[in-house]
This record gives structure tokens, C-alpha cells and sequence, in this order.
């Protein structure tokens, strides 16, 4: 059968059963439409929620890492895993340097970071490394960087309460307040500090440049532990105090810190038949995007019940589109039987059902995309205040739902007339669905 | 006549009546779920961690959860921070992670800086008159550290007091036999210095029936960004006679805890006063006990919109959020209820439509004959219309029924008023019934049409 025969079947079809057809292309333009608008909508909200985010002006990664590689093993209630093929301590000259020689990274600064209670209240205590290249980036706006343990820098805000330089300053270092779990991991064992008050002078005053740094940061000698040689439980290497716990990680192109998170993280892929993801010594991060990855959760918690009823309304258009379009096979049994017992093949004779659907559908989709279009732009008015845009990522989404909706609806009819025999489609008997071909 | 004959219809084709039947009852099951046990939960509901709390449901100052209404006014800015433990409250134990990681918070653009201690007496008042709440009491804590001498040396652990209505806590949070067994505070604590510690918090580690000396900040007056300023360097030594330890595990073991010891609200006040905190100093929100818990998330719903300076946040969310570790959701999921019960009782009369008009075809001989015996073609409506429509009938009482023992026993638990209940299940089954037969009514013009197709020339020739 021509292409061109097959069209004018088609084509007679749709005539002749046009409000057949008129109802599944409302069916489709109704869905098409609902899906878009409220697509349009959520994303136009979104857009709105993270412009009220505060960007965290900071670019570093900062992370909590212990200092030896899985010297917490992870385990679940009645799980065991199995150790890994090396254990490899993080504070260890090398293994820093793997570290900072990531993609993306441009210095590296260990720290040690408490919580601390002094006349001023409870802020973090951060311990920089001497000579890390984080206290580049400190503005010291009085006094000098502290150059022992026993010396500190305040924030500035503390000044209008007395803190300045040559001031004493004591601080109590309490054990873990909170502790800290990550998803797969026990509670993170943390060395507690032998010298958990501290008797300190104020050095200098600083001006934060973010809220990520901005308690009393101390001064923190160089710590390094040896490689593990043929070590069986990290457990067992002690570190002298004090132990650093966190590293800053400066990005270069702070947008990419996801990737640069994915990549440290893949520097431990030696582990032999562990349970994904795989535990690494970074436990847990910040990153410079935080607060709009945050918003995005948020607002995906909120979003996320208008799912299932998208998935709803694509469900009930995919049943009314096939009830409509079976029904009408039904009706032209006799008709797709007589084609066939003239000689048309089965492949054809099932186009001929496919092209009205597609006819049906592609009208569909257009009115809905069009419609949406209209009522979004002339209609409603978005969180942002303007109109609301259709992005052309939601048309395409829409069209792909639709296509994907319509091809499942039309599936049995399709397959109905694909499969029936003349006899069957005639005298109205029985037609499988799928037909085992000897 | 033809009525009956739809009826025997349906009952001759049992297997797609069956399917129908289904269909409409998980439409209706659905739709009474999101009209009765959605609403809230049975008495006894995390019942440990709202003891703990002291509270069904928790007003905290502040944004830190996004709802919907949120979005609508652009009224805040939204900022990154740690909370400080200069000002705990009692939502440490269940989720951690804004104290220790950090968590967003909704600041408003008019700088007004947070709540004033008018505005919790306001809310405070406002709400005991709410009609749905019980009771209602201003939630007090202050910050402290321990000092404790170990082998390993001097080192400290972070707690706070909080100041407990014992009268509220033995009416409401059945603490009596705690009371009875010494086991909780009573009310001779009200002028003496004794406290009962909370069980279970790691990082603290308190003795019972030891009296620890804790060191409690001074207050030193308020900054102008609104920030109280805590004085650990000279702090008041207070001695606490710690006379027992409670403890909240519930049935499935989870296990609800603070690093809290409580105290009585005169204790708390003479700590207080001798360490120079004002009122406003120690407040860190409103808890609130409702009448009814089968209507706690209609109450939450409600509060959320009357004072949207607060964060409200339902306790049986905290301790869902405790038990699974992962933190309280940051965004109130958008109450889509009444679309999604619209969409599944449409698509149940959808289905049982299709169904039947497939059906119709193989009834064509039947109403073929019956049209040339004189049926008009409003008797073949009736016949179809008749079937369709016990369809939804049948299940929808079957959905209804199917979910009553579990709204029963949230009634029964919540020691609902025998009307109420009537009124609470009648309503959302009359409106499910109703649905459903609307729905069939106006879907089942599909099946009518097929079957008004056939005439009776059509089925004496054969065709």
C-alpha cells in the first residue's frame, strides 16, 4: 500500500469520525496546556525564591575530613564491610598534594574547627594552619595574625564589646555538642581537646567577608601523619594534638565546586566491593552555592506534591485518549477487515490506526502549546511579577510527555489492528494482543 | 424494569463490574484518606517525643521552613546561618543540623529584628483563645556547660535548662507516674534547686541523683543587631540536685533526646535572675497542646497563616524527622488534596466508563432486541446509566469502608464527641459517595453513546 493510499485512509478516518478525534485532541491540548502553565509556573517561582537568597560570598569548599583515611568504619546494624585494599591518611604531605592537585582547586588550608564559649558568647573557633594560604584572605583591619597557640584574631563586631588586641580572652572548648553522623557512617569520632579552656590574646581584629568565617580564628601547627604501611586498623595511629578536622579547598570557578566535590571523593575508589557511595575520609561539605542549593530543596519539598498529580492528569488523558481511540477501532473493525482481505499488510493496516492518532495528537499538542502561551503571557502574572515565559526545555518536556502519553494510549489498538486477521476483524472475534508467529 | 436490568447486567458481568468496583473504591479510599487521616493522627502519636517537648506543636520564632504563603509575599531575605547555642531550644535532640551545619533562614526585608517578647505574650494570648488549642505555654531555656573531671582530664559538656510547668506536664504529658515514682520533677521542686536530666544524649553525661556544678553564662544585655550577649568566661556557678532521669522511648525503641536537664519554672526563674537574664533572654518559642490530634496538621495549616513571623512545625514532623535522620524538610509540601482526589475519582470514572462501553459491544445483539420490542432510547440510557452508576456506588462505600477502622481509631483515641464523629466520618463518605456517582453520571454518557448506536435493523441483519 502507498504512503499516499495509507493517508487517504487516514484522512477518511478522521473525517468521518472527527469528534472522535476532536475529543482526543482536546484530551491531549487540556494536558499539554496544564502541564506547561504549571511548569512555567513552578520554575518562574523557583527563579523568584533563589534571587532572595544572600549568595555566601565565599569561594572554598570546606569540608570536615578526619585524619585517617576510614578510621571510622562504616557499618549498618547487622552489615559488615569489608576493609578496603589501602588505608591512606589524609593529613599525610601526599596525599594533600593529590588533593590540592584537583581540577578546579587552587590552594588548600587545613584548619581545626570547635565550637568555643567565651565572654562573647558561643562562636567557632577556627585554627588555620600557619602559613596557610586561607590567611591571605583574612582582612585584618587591627593588630597583627596571631603567631602561636596561644593568640587569636576576633571578628570585628566584637570590638563595640571590648575586644581588642592585647585583651585576654578565654575560651572553653566543650566536647562535641551535636554529634555529627554522616548517612553511612557511625557518629564521627572526634579527638577531644586536652586543653579544653584556653587562655588566649586577642592579636588582632579581622572584617569577615563571610558569614562561613567569621567566630575567633587561632593559629594550628603544622600536623602530618606517616603513610599507613601494611596497616590493618587505622583505628590504632594516634595523631598528636591538635588534630585537624576541616579543610578549605580555594575554587577557582566556585559554580564548579559540585564537580570538584565529585572528584575528591573519587580519588578513594579503591575499595573493593563497598557498598556505593562509597565512604570517603571528606565527610561533610559546604560549598560556595550553598544557600541556593538550599532554596532548591526547599522549593523542591514544596513542589514536590504537584507530581503525582501531573502524573494524574497525564494518566487520565492517556486513559481518555484511549478509550476514545479504541472505541473507534472497534467501530472500523469491519473496515480494517475488508483492507486486509484485499491485500494490505498488517504494518499498514496498524499505520492507518498510528497516523490518526498522530494527526489527533500533534493537533493536540500544538492547540495545548499554544493555548498555554496565551494564558501564561496575557493571563497570569508569575511570583515575579511579570507574565509568566514558556521555556522552550518545558515545550520540549511537554511534547516528549505527550508523544510518550499518546504512544502508550494507542498501543492496543494499534497492536489490535496489527494483529487481527481479516477473519477475526470481520466477524468480530477475539484479537490478541501479541500473537506467538510459528 | 430497565433499571433492574442494568443491575442484573452488571451482575452477569461480574469480572468488569469487579474492575470497575476497585477502581472507584481506591478513588474513594483516597479521597477519604486526604479528608480524615491526612488531617492529623491518634492520641497516642508520638506520644515520647511530644512529652519530651512538652508540646503537640511548636511555634519558633523566625523563618526556617518555606510554605507556599512564603512565596507569595516577597517579603524576606533568605540567609545561610548557624544557629547559635547561645539561644538552644528543644529541637537540637530531634534535628541537629541547624546547629551544626546550618540551615536557611527567611529574615524580613523591614529589618524588624526577630520577635519581641510583646509579640510571644501577644501570639501566647492569641492562642490560648484559639478554639482548637488546649494550652499553650512560652518555652524558656539557658544555655550551660558542665564541667566534668574525667581520667583523661578536666573537659566540659554543653547543655541547657529548660523550665517545665509541672501542673501542664502531669495533666496533659501524663507524667504522673513519673511524678509518683520520683522518677520526674514534682511539685515541691517549684522552689528548690533540683532537676531531672534527659536521658540518652551522648554528649552529655549526667549523673543522676548527683549534683554536677554547672556553669551557667552570665547575660550581659542585648546587642543592637538583637543578639544577646553570654558571658561563659565568669559564669554563675549553680549546684542542681540531680534527683533522677526521664527518659522518651517510644514503642517502635526510637529514642527521643536533649541535651537538656528540666527544672521547674521557679528554679528556672531564680537561675535566671541570678545570672541576669531577662525573660526575653531565654525564650526560644511557643508549644502548644490541641484538643484534638486527629486535626493537629489543620490546626498547623491554620497557625502557619495567622502568624507568619513563626516557624510552626508539628512535633509528630520532628520526631519522623529524628527517627530517620534526615533532618526536618525545608519546604511544606504544597496542599494538593483536593486536585489530586478530583483526578483520581475522574480517572476511576473514566476507566469504569471505558470498560463499560467496550462492554456495550458485546451487548449489541441484546439491546438490538430490546429497542425492536419498543425501548426508547432513554430505557437504554436508564439500563447503562444504571450500571455505571451501582458501579460507583458499590465502590465507593467499599473505599470508605475500607479506611474506617483507621479513622476510627484516630477518633476513638482522640475521645471525639460521638456527633463529631458522626459528623467527621458521615460528611467525607456522603462527599466520596456523592463524588463518585457524579463522576459516573457524567462519564457514563460514554458507554450511553456506544449503546444508543445500535439500532435494531442493524442487529437483524447481522452486522
Amino acid at each position: 500500500m502507498a504512503m499516499a493510499d495509507m493517508l487517504e485512509v487516514a484522512g477518511r478516518g478522521i473525517r468521518h469520525r472527527a469528534g472522535t478525534h476532536i475529543v482526543v485532541s482536546l484530551l491531549v491540548a487540556f494536558t499539554t496546556a496544564g502541564y506547561l502553565i504549571i511548569s512555567s509556573y513552578v520554575g518562574d517561582t523557583s527563579r523568584s525564591v533563589t534571587g532572595s537568597v544572600e549568595p555566601l560570598n565565599f569561594p572554598y569548599l570546606k569540608a570536615t575530613v578526619l585524619f585517617a583515611y576510614w578510621s571510622n568504619p562504616p557499618y549498618l546494624p547487622g552489615e559488615e564491610f569489608p576493609p578496603p585494599r589501602e588505608y591512606k591518611p589524609v593529613f599525610n604531605d601526599a596525599e594533600l598534594d593529590r588533593i590540592r592537585g584537583l581540577g578546579g582547586v587552587l590552594d588548600l588550608s587545613v584548619a581545626l574547627e570547635q565550637e568555643a564559649f567565651s565572654s562573647f558568647g558561643h562562636r567557632q573557633l577556627v585554627s588555620i594552619e600557619v602559613g596557610a594560604p586561607m590567611w591571605d584572605a583574612i582582612n585584618l583591619v587591627e593588630g597583627r595574625l596571631p603567631v602561636g597557640p596561644d593568640e587569636v584574631l576576633v571578628p570585628s563586631d566584637l570590638v563595640a564589646l571590648g575586644a581588642a588586641p592585647g585583651r585576654l580572652l578565654t575560651l572553653k572548648v566543650p566536647k562535641p555538642v551535636a554529634p555529627r553522623t554522616f548517612r553511612y557512617d557511625r557518629v564521627l569520632v572526634e579527638t577531644p581537646d586536652p586543653e579544653p579552656v584556653k587562655r588566649l590574646t586577642i592579636a588582632g581584629v579581622y572584617r569577615p567577608f563571610s558569614s562561613m568565617v567569621s567566630g575567633f580564628l587561632g593559629y594550628l601547627p603544622v600536623r602530618r601523619v606517616d603513610a599507613y604501611a601494611e596497616l590493618d586498623d587505622p583505628s590504632k595511629v594516634t595523631m598528636a594534638w591538635p588534630v585537624p578536622n576541616t579543610i578549605f579547598l580555594h575554587l577557582s570557578d566556585p559554580p564548579t565546586a559540585g564537580s570538584v566535590w565529585s572528584d575528591w571523593i573519587g580519588l578513594y575508589r579503591d575499595l573493593p566491593e563497598t557498598r556505593v557511595p562509597v565512604i570517603p575520609p571528606p565527610k561533610i561539605c559546604w560549598t560556595p552555592d550553598l544557600p541556593q542549593l538550599m532554596m532548591y530543596r526547599a522549593f523542591s519539598d514544596m513542589a514536590d506534591s504537584l507530581f503525582p498529580s501531573t502524573v494524574n492528569a497525564f494518566v487520565l488523558a492517556g486513559l481518555g485518549v484511549f478509550s476514545c481511540l479504541f472505541l473507534s477501532f472497534l467501530d472500523r473493525r469491519r473496515e480494517l477487515g475488508i483492507l486486509k482481505s484485499v491485500g494490505i499488510d498488517n504494518s499498514h493496516t496498524a499505520w492507518v490506526i498510528a497516523t490518526e492518532a498522530v494527526v489527533a495528537g500533534a493537533t493536540g499538542t500544538f492547540l495545548g502549546i499554544v493555548a498555554a502561551v496565551i494564558l501564561a503571557g496575557r493571563f497570569l502574572i508569575g511570583v515575579s511579577g511579570d507574565p509568566i515565559a514558556i521555556p522552550a526545555g518545558v515545550i520540549a518536556a511537554g511534547i516528549a510527555a505527550s508523544t510518550a502519553v499518546l504512544g502508550a494510549a494507542t498501543y492496543i489498538p494499534r497492536a489490535m489492528a496489527k494483529q487481527g486477521t481479516a477473519l477475526e476483524l470481520l466477524h468480530g472475534r477475539p484479537i490478541p494482543i501479541f500473537r506467538h508467529r510459528r | 424494569m430497565f433499571f433492574w436490568l442494568g443491575l442484573r447486567n452488571a451482575w452477569g458481568n461480574r469480572g468488569r463490574t469487579v474492575l470497575g468496583v476497585a477502581s472507584m473504591a481506591v478513588a474513594a479510599l483516597v479521597f477519604m484518606s486526604g479528608a480524615t487521616l491526612s488531617r492529623g493522627y491518634p492520641a497516642q502519636a508520638y506520644f515520647e517525643a511530644r512529652q519530651l517537648l512538652g508540646a503537640d506543636l511548636l511555634l519558633l520564632p523566625g523563618k526556617t521552613v518555606m510554605s507556599r504563603e512564603d512565596l507569595a509575599g516577597a517579603d524576606y531575605v533568605w540567609r545561610f546561618v548557624r544557629k547559635s547555642l547561645d539561644r538552644p531550644d528543644a529541637t537540637l535532640g530531634f534535628d541537629a543540623g541547624p546547629f551544626s551545619y546550618g540551615i536557611l533562614q527567611g529574615l524580613p526585608v523591614s529589618q524588624v529584628k526577630g520577635v519581641s517578647e510583646d509579640r510571644y505574650r501577644e501570639v501566647l494570648s492569641l492562642l490560648r483563645k484559639e478554639p482548637s488549642i488546649k494550652s499553650a505555654t512560652l518555652k524558656q531555656s539557658i544555655p550551660f556547660l558542665m564541667p566534668v573531671t574525667t581520667s583523661l582530664g578536666l573537659s566540659y559538656c554543653y547543655g541547657f535548662l529548660e523550665a517545665r510547668d509541672i501542673a501542664e506536664d502531669i495533666a496533659t504529658w501524663k507524667m504522673d507516674q513519673a511524678v509518683r515514682s520520683g522518677k520526674y520533677l514534682d511539685p515541691g521542686d517549684e522552689r528548690g534547686m533540683s532537676g531531672i536530666a534527659c536521658a540518652g544524649w551522648a554528649g552529655m553525661r549526667v549523673f543522676t541523683f548527683g549534683m554536677p556544678e554547672l556553669e551557667v553564662p552570665r547575660c550581659r544585655g542585648r546587642l543592637e543587631s538583637g543578639l544577646w550577649v553570654l558571658d561563659y568566661a565568669d559564669p554563675l556557678r549553680a549546684e542542681l540536685r540531680i534527683r533522677g532521669a526521664a527518659y522518651f522511648i517510644d514503642s517502635t525503641s526510637s529514642r527521643y533526646s536533649d541535651p537538656v536537664i528540666f527544672v521547674s519554672r521557679g528554679t528556672f526563674a531564680e537561675i535566671a535572675r541570678r545570672a541576669g537574664f531577662p525573660d526575653a533572654a531565654t525564650y526560644w518559642g511557643i508549644g502548644a497542646a490541641v484538643k484534638d490530634m486527629s486535626e493537629l496538621e489543620d490546626v498547623i495549616a491554620l497557625l502557619r497563616r495567622q502568624y507568619p513571623d513563626f516557624t510552626v512545625i508539628g512535633v509528630p514532623y520532628l520526631a519522623a524527622a529524628a527517627g530517620t535522620q534526615s533532618g526536618v524538610p525545608a519546604g511544606i509540601p504544597v496542599d494538593v488534596r483536593e486536585v489530586t482526589e478530583a483526578l483520581v475519582f475522574i480517572t476511576a470514572a473514566l476507566l469504569s466508563a471505558a470498560n463499560l462501553a467496550v462492554l456495550m459491544v458485546s451487548r449489541k445483539n441484546e439491546i438490538g432486541i430490546l429497542r425492536a420490542l419498543g425501548a426508547t432510547r432513554w430505557n437504554i440510557a436508564c439500563m447503562v446509566l444504571s450500571e455505571t452508576m451501582s458501579i460507583a456506588l458499590i465502590g465507593a462505600i467499599a473505599g470508605s469502608l475500607l479506611v474506617q477502622p483507621a479513622i476510627l481509631w484516630g477518633l476513638v483515641s482522640n475521645k471525639v464527641p460521638l456527633a463529631a464523629a458522626a459528623e467527621r466520618i458521615g460528611v467525607p463518605t456522603a462527599r466520596a459517595v456523592s463524588f463518585s456517582l457524579l463522576s459516573a453520571a457524567s462519564f457514563g454518557f460514554l458507554p450511553v453513546m456506544r449503546a444508543l448506536k445500535f439500532t435494531p435493523a442493524q442487529v437483524l441483519r447481522g452486522e
